[in-house]
């Protein structure tokens, strides 16, 4: 049964799209917290992240797609006292903080040069994201688990080094926004990603 | 094509190995868990009333652990004790030492400790079934259950406004609280450095309580 679904797609996408037109990257990506997260909850950076990016060109400089990505962050804060806003109660010890997020966003690039050599490019990415967030002090552990409103303002550049393969490296801003009334603060933080580019035939 | 999805693939795996760990880091030793509270109870208790500061404190420390899972105590009850009155004294309070005089003074301060024993249970494995015959056979994982045990204690400190007991009432009008949680591991030395940390800890956080 899925063969039968499956061939009418692939031979329907493949009508669409060429050998040049579709391509996907996977990054290894580097966060550093910024804003209300950084100054509220986590400074230090997270070398632990992984994002992969669909594209498909629908006009010579302009494509669409999808990305998913992960970033972990940790932190450990060393005899922290924490105290209510009342003053009534207060805790002191050693907070082990942690953050998952998960985005899952559709995207517009433009590039500003040419396939096959040197291609700067920008774009946006919107969507969604899913983030746990887990403090722990002593026995005791408080979580937040929100799903977040995404946007990712994006800039980066594609080094050819294969027939097939470009080297990219870009910058992206992700904004993730906690409307909720528990929320702590929005998740922002700026990634490095740096990986490879490949095209599919 | 092939040569490229084996590279691609083992790429993927590659990176994926990275982020196994959700949670990287976490405790390692065991004052990693120490912790000290402090709550004030009574929202209305003046504690700008400097005038207020006798206090009677009992020569005993309350164990209210269950019975059975109490090792000797690691702290006398005078070492306790002793430095409790030490940060009491420093922020200005005075002792009462006579306990027919206690109910003539501002305060009482109560101390007590409690000791867990905390157990917990794993179970996995029993999948796979066993086929084979004279040249070996493969692959049953039989069952394995773990059992893991751990100690924690608490110490606490009460506070109670001497003038509000009244004979008779099981309520105890207590107006401060101060409690030190950890594990109840690592050596004696230890345990008693990590306690006299955490009394201490309690009146720096509580700068209120200060009668000077």
């Amino acid at each position: 049964m899925k063969k039968i679904f499956l061939v009418p797609l692939f031979a329907m996408v493949s009508f669409f799209v060429t050998a040049q037109e579709y391509s996907w990257r996977l990054t290894y990506d580097v966060s550093i917290p910024v804003g209300e997260l950084r100054s509220d909850y986590i400074e230090a950076m997270s070398w632990r992240g992984i994002g992969i990016d669909n594209r498909w060109m629908i006009q010579d400089k302009l494509s669409v797609g999808f990305a998913a990505s992960w970033h972990a962050f940790y932190e450990k804060k060393d005899n922290t006292l924490e105290t209510t806003e009342s003053g009534d109660f207060s805790a002191y010890g050693n907070q082990f903080r942690y953050l998952n997020t998960w985005i899952m966003q559709a995207n517009i690039h433009y590039y500003l040069g040419q396939e096959g050599s040197i291609n700067p490019w920008v774009g946006l990415g919107i969507g969604t994201a899913y983030s746990v967030q887990r403090m722990e002090l002593g026995f005791y552990a408080y979580s937040y688990k929100p799903w977040s409103f995404s946007l990712a303002p994006q800039i980066g550049v594609d080094v050819p080094i294969g027939m097939n393969t470009d080297f990219t490296i870009a910058a992206r801003y992700n904004m993730l926004m906690n409307a909720e009334d528990n929320a702590t603060s929005d998740f922002n933080y700026v990634g490095i990603n740096v990986g490879f580019k490949f095209y599919v035939f | 094509m092939k040569k490229s999805f084996l590279k691609i693939s083992i790429g993927i795996l590659a990176l994926s190995g990275l982020m196994a760990a959700c949670y990287p880091g976490g405790p390692e030793y065991v004052s990693d868990y120490d912790v000290t509270y402090t709550y004030i109870i009574d929202e209305n208790y003046d504690w700008d009333d400097k005038a207020k500061n006798v206090y009677f404190m009992p020569d005993t420390v309350v164990d209210v652990s269950e019975p059975g899972t109490s090792p000797s105590p690691i702290a006398s009850q005078s070492q306790i004790l002793a430095n409790v009155a030490q940060e009491m004294n420093a922020y200005g309070f005075v002792r009462e030492p006579d306990s027919a005089m206690a109910e003539n003074t501002d305060f009482i301060v109560l101390v007590s400790r409690v000791r867990t024993n905390n157990y917990y249970y794993n179970w996995w494995g029993g999948w796979g079934g066993y086929w084979g015959g004279w040249w070996g056979g493969c692959c049953y994982y039989p069952p394995v259950a773990t059992v893991s045990n751990y100690k924690t204690a608490s110490l606490t400190i009460q506070i109670i406004d001497t003038k509000k007991i009244t004979i008779g009432e099981h309520e105890i009008p207590i107006i401060w609280q101060g409690v030190g949680d950890g594990l109840f591991e690592g050596s004696a030395s230890s345990i008693n450095t990590r306690g006299q940390a955490s009394i201490k800890q309690m009146f720096k956080q509580s700068p209120y309580l200060n009668r000077n």
